[in-house]
C-alpha cells in the first residue's frame, strides 16, 4: 500500500464555492476572540477541539429528540449543552467516503474515496479511468483535518476508527499522532477509545491547543449483527421479557417508492416483522452503548483543565436504515441514512440547548467551522460553510441546498422543501416533498406538476458538480 | 426439556467451539475458582475462525468474614493495534447478585512507549457509602443513589453460576458496566441444550442459558454446564470461551483468604 505523502499545505481561501462569501471563513476572521481569556503573552488563546465521531447513528435515535424506545442520557446531555442542527446531512452515507468528507470538507468524488474499499467499485460498470487513485485513502493533494491543524500549531491526535483505508498501522494517519486503539467491534473497542480519550484529556499539558478526534464504532455493530445473524435471529423470542420491549416498526417500513435499480436492490426482505423489531431493539441498545462511551468522554472533559476552552463537536458519519423502507445499514439517500446528529457545544459561548430546525447543514461544514473558531483559513476548495454565524444566532443568508453522493453514481440535492435523487445512468429519478412527506414514501418524479421543480434541482446538481475538482 | 435445535448466539462460533474441552470433576459455585476466558468476535468478517481478541482472567476468592473478592485481569487487543488492560479488584457481598461494595481498577490504554510521552493510565474506584455509590474514574467523581438491586458486569460471571433453572425466575437489577450505570437489566433462564446435537463436531456437553437484556446491553447469553460452571458468554457477535486447561478450581496456595 503506498504511503501518503504530506501535501503542500498552503492556507488558502476558506471555501471553494463562490457564493455567499459572507458566510465563509477567512484569514480576516483570524484570532477573532473566541477565546475565553488571553494567554499571558497577550496572544489570544485558541480553542481546543474535541471531535467525537460515531458511526451509523440515525438522527432520530436519541431520546433527546423524542425517541421513547432508547435512553441516551449522555447524548441528551450533549444536546442540552450545545446547539443541535436538526437538518444535518452526511455528505455520503457510507463509512469511508463520509469520513473522507468530514475530515477534508471535500466531496467524496474529490477525495477519491467513493466506496468502502476498491473491490466495491466493481459492479458499477465504471471505466478503469474512474479508478485512478482509489486505495481507500484520501488523495495526497487534499489535506485532512489533522494535517491542516497541525500546520497551524495544533497538537493533533486521533483515537479510534480510521477506515481510510481499512487496514492501517499505528502512527500512519497523516497529520495525526495516533493512540493505538483502532477500529473493529464497537462493543469491544469503544470503551478503550473512551479510556484513551479520557486519559489524554486529563493528562495532557502543553502550550499548544489540541485537536482530538475520538472516533467511536457504535452503533455500527448493528451492521455485523445484520450480516452475520441474518439467518440466526430467532423466529421466536428467547424470553417473553423481550416482547414488551420491542419497538414498533416505523410507519414507512413497507414503503417502496419507485427507485433507481441500485436502491431497489438494497431492500432487505429476509426478516419477519418480529426479526425487524428485534433488529431495531438491538440497534437501540447499541446506541445506548455509544451513549455510555460518550458519557465517559464528556465526564473526563468536564473534569479536566480543558473544559472551558474546548469546543465539542459530535456527529456521525451516516445513519442507519433502522427498518425504514425495509432497510438495514446505510448505502442509500433516504433520510434514515443521510441525516445525522450534529451537536456543537462550548458553553457559554455557544448557546446551550438550542435546536436549529431550519438551516441545511452538512458534514462538510465541520472543518470550516473549526477553522473559523481557530482563526485560521479553511483548506483550499473546502466545500462547506462555517456554522459559526448560526451558532452565534446571527441573521445571515444561508445556502439553498446541501449535496450528497452515494454508491459512486448516486447524487442527492436537498433543498428546504425537496429532496432530489439521481443515479447516473439510471432513468428513474426521485423527488420527495420533504415537508409534506418526510418519510419519503411518494416519489414525485413522474408527476408532471413537478416538472419545473425537477428541472430546477437537476440544474442545482449540475452546477454543483461542475464546481467539484473530481479526481 | 433439552433443545436440539440451533443455539443461535453460539452458531457463529462453532469452529472455535469445535475444540472446546468441557471441564469435569467437582465444581463448587460458592467456592474458590479462577477462570480464564478467551474473547472471539466475528466483527469485520473474522469467520469462520475468528482470532482471539482478548483474554479475561477472573478469580473468585471467598472471604472468611463473608462475601467474596473478584480479581479481574482483562487484556484486549484491538483489531489494528494496541493492547489494553484492565486490572480490577472487586469486593462483593455474599448475596445472589454478588453486589459490589467497593472496588479499585487500573486501566492502561496504550503501551508505555507511546509517542505522546504521557501516561495513558487511569485509576478507578467505587465505594458504597451512606446509601450512595461513589464512583471515581480518573479525575471524574460521580455519586449516585444506591440502586435497590445492582451488580457489575464482572460479578455476573459469578452470579450466573449460582442460578438454577427455571425456578429462580428472573433477576432484575441495575448494571455497573465498569463505571457506566445501566438500568432495567433482566437476567432470566432461556434454554437448555445438548451441544452435541446442535451441529456436527460440537462438544459433548449440556448447557443451560441465561439471557441478559437491558439498557445499553445487547441480548447476551451466559451458558453454564450442569455443574454450574460458566463455559461461554455469547452476544451473537462475540463470545467468551472458557479455557479449561488454564482455569482452576482451587487456589494455588493458601486456600481461602
Amino acid at each position: 500500500m503506498p504511503k501518503q505523502k504530506s501535501p503542500a499545505l498552503v492556507p488558502g481561501r476558506s471555501h471553494g464555492p463562490t457564493r455567499r462569501d459572507v458566510l465563509r471563513t477567512g484569514a480576516a476572521a483570524a484570532l477573532s476572540a473566541f477565546a475565553p481569556g488571553r494567554a499571558t503573552a497577550g496572544k489570544p488563546v485558541r480553542p481546543n477541539f474535541l471531535f467525537i465521531l460515531c458511526d451509523e447513528l440515525h438522527i432520530d435515535a436519541l431520546s433527546a429528540y423524542g425517541n421513547s424506545h432508547v435512553r441516551t442520557p449522555n447524548l441528551d446531555r450533549l444536546v442540552r449543552r450545545g446547539t443541535s442542527f436538526m437538518q444535518s446531512h452526511s455528505p455520503n452515507p457510507i463509512c469511508c467516503p463520509a469520513r473522507s468528507c468530514l475530515l477534508t470538507g471535500r466531496m467524496s468524488t474529490e477525495t477519491s474515496v467513493t466506496v468502502n474499499g476498491v473491490q466495491q467499485l466493481q459492479g458499477f460498470g465504471l471505466p478503469s479511468t474512474a479508478i485512478r487513485w482509489n486505495h481507500g485513502e484520501i488523495i495526497p493533494t487534499i489535506p485532512n483535518m489533522g494535517q491542516w491543524f497541525q500546520q497551524q500549531g495544533y497538537e493533533t491526535v486521533y483515537c479510534g476508527k480510521w477506515h481510510l483505508p481499512n487496514n492501517w498501522a499505528p502512527n500512519e494517519i497523516p497529520g495525526f499522532t495516533v493512540l493505538p486503539v483502532g477500529g473493529g467491534e464497537g462493543a469491544i473497542v469503544d470503551p478503550s477509545t473512551a479510556r484513551a480519550t479520557a486519559a489524554y484529556l486529563q493528562s495532557r499539558t502543553g502550550p499548544d491547543p489540541f485537536l482530538f478526534v475520538s472516533s467511536l464504532m457504535q452503533p455500527h455493530d448493528i451492521c455485523y449483527f445484520a450480516i452475520y445473524n441474518q439467518n440466526l435471529i430467532p423466529k421466536d423470542l428467547p424470553t417473553s421479557e423481550l416482547e414488551k420491549l420491542l419497538p414498533p416498526l416505523p410507519s414507512n417500513h413497507l414503503s417502496r417508492p419507485p427507485a433507481p435499480q441500485i436502491l431497489d436492490r438494497s431492500i432487505y426482505t429476509k426478516f419477519s416483522e418480529l426479526q425487524w423489531r428485534l433488529y431495531l431493539y438491538t440497534y437501540y441498545r447499541q446506541v445506548e452503548m455509544l451513549d455510555a462511551t460518550v458519557g465517559r468522554i464528556m465526564d473526563a472533559l468536564e473534569s479536566s483543565p480543558h473544559a472551558d476552552n474546548t469546543i465539542v463537536i459530535f456527529t456521525s458519519d451516516h445513519g442507519d436504515g433502522a427498518a425504514h423502507h425495509q432497510h438495514i445499514e446505510k448505502w442509500y439517500p433516504y433520510d434514515e441514512a443521510l441525516k445525522v446528529p450534529l451537536v456543537i457545544s462550548s458553553p457559554p459561548r455557544i448557546e446551550s440547548g438550542y435546536r436549529d430546525q431550519q438551516h441545511l447543514v452538512s458534514g462538510l461544514d465541520i472543518i470550516s467551522t473549526m477553522c473559523d473558531y481557530a482563526g485560521i483559513a479553511a483548506p483550499p476548495n473546502a466545500r462547506g460553510y462555517s456554522l459559526r454565524p448560526l451558532l452565534e444566532r446571527k441573521n445571515v443568508e444561508w445556502r439553498d441546498f446541501v449535496a450528497a453522493e452515494v454508491q459512486v453514481v448516486g447524487r442527492v440535492i436537498r433543498t428546504p422543501q425537496y429532496k432530489y435523487v439521481r443515479y447516473h445512468g439510471d432513468p428513474v429519478e426521485q423527488l420527495f416533498d420533504m415537508q409534506a412527506d418526510p418519510g419519503e414514501t411518494q416519489n414525485l418524479y413522474a408527476d408532471s406538476r413537478y416538472a419545473t421543480v425537477i428541472t430546477d434541482h437537476r440544474k442545482l446538481l449540475n452546477d454543483w458538480e461542475r464546481k467539484l475538482i473530481v479526481y | 426439556m433439552d433443545s436440539s435445535v440451533s443455539i443461535d448466539s453460539l452458531d457463529l462460533f462453532r469452529d472455535v467451539l469445535r475444540n472446546f474441552q468441557p471441564p469435569s470433576g467437582p465444581f463448587d459455585t460458592a467456592g474458590y475458582w479462577r477462570h480464564t476466558y478467551h474473547l472471539y468476535t466475528v466483527a469485520n468478517g473474522d469467520i469462520p475462525v475468528p482470532p482471539v481478541r482478548g483474554t479475561l482472567q477472573i478469580e473468585r476468592v471467598p472471604q472468611s468474614a463473608g462475601g467474596v473478592i473478584l480479581n479481574i485481569n482483562y487484556e484486549k487487543t484491538s483489531r489494528y493495534a494496541g493492547v489494553h488492560t484492565l486490572v480490577a479488584k472487586v469486593t462483593c457481598a455474599g448475596d445472589a447478585l454478588a453486589t459490589p461494595l467497593k472496588w479499585t481498577s487500573t486501566y492502561t490504554a496504550a503501551p508505555p512507549a507511546h509517542p505522546l510521552k504521557m501516561s495513558l493510565e487511569q485509576q478507578g474506584s467505587g465505594l458504597v457509602s451512606d446509601g450512595a455509590l461513589i464512583i471515581r474514574q480518573g479525575a471524574v467523581r460521580k455519586t449516585i443513589a444506591l440502586p435497590l438491586a445492582y451488580t457489575s458486569n464482572w460479578a455476573l460471571f459469578d452470579v450466573v453460576q449460582r442460578l438454577k433453572p427455571p425456578g429462580d425466575g428472573a433477576l432484575r437489577f441495575t448494571l455497573l458496566d465498569d463505571d457506566a450505570v445501566k438500568s432495567d437489566q433482566v437476567l432470566a433462564y432461556c434454554q437448555t441444550a445438548a451441544l452435541k446435537n446442535c451441529w456436527p463436531g460440537a462438544p459433548d456437553v449440556r448447557v443451560r442459558g441465561f439471557l441478559q437484556i437491558g439498557d445499553g446491553t445487547t441480548p447476551q447469553t451466559y451458558w453454564v454446564d450442569d455443574r454450574g460452571e460458566l463455559l461461554f458468554l455469547s452476544t451473537g457477535l462475540n463470545v467468551f470461551v472458557l479455557d479449561t486447561a488454564a482455569s482452576r478450581v482451587r487456589p494455588t496456595q493458601g486456600g481461602r483468604s
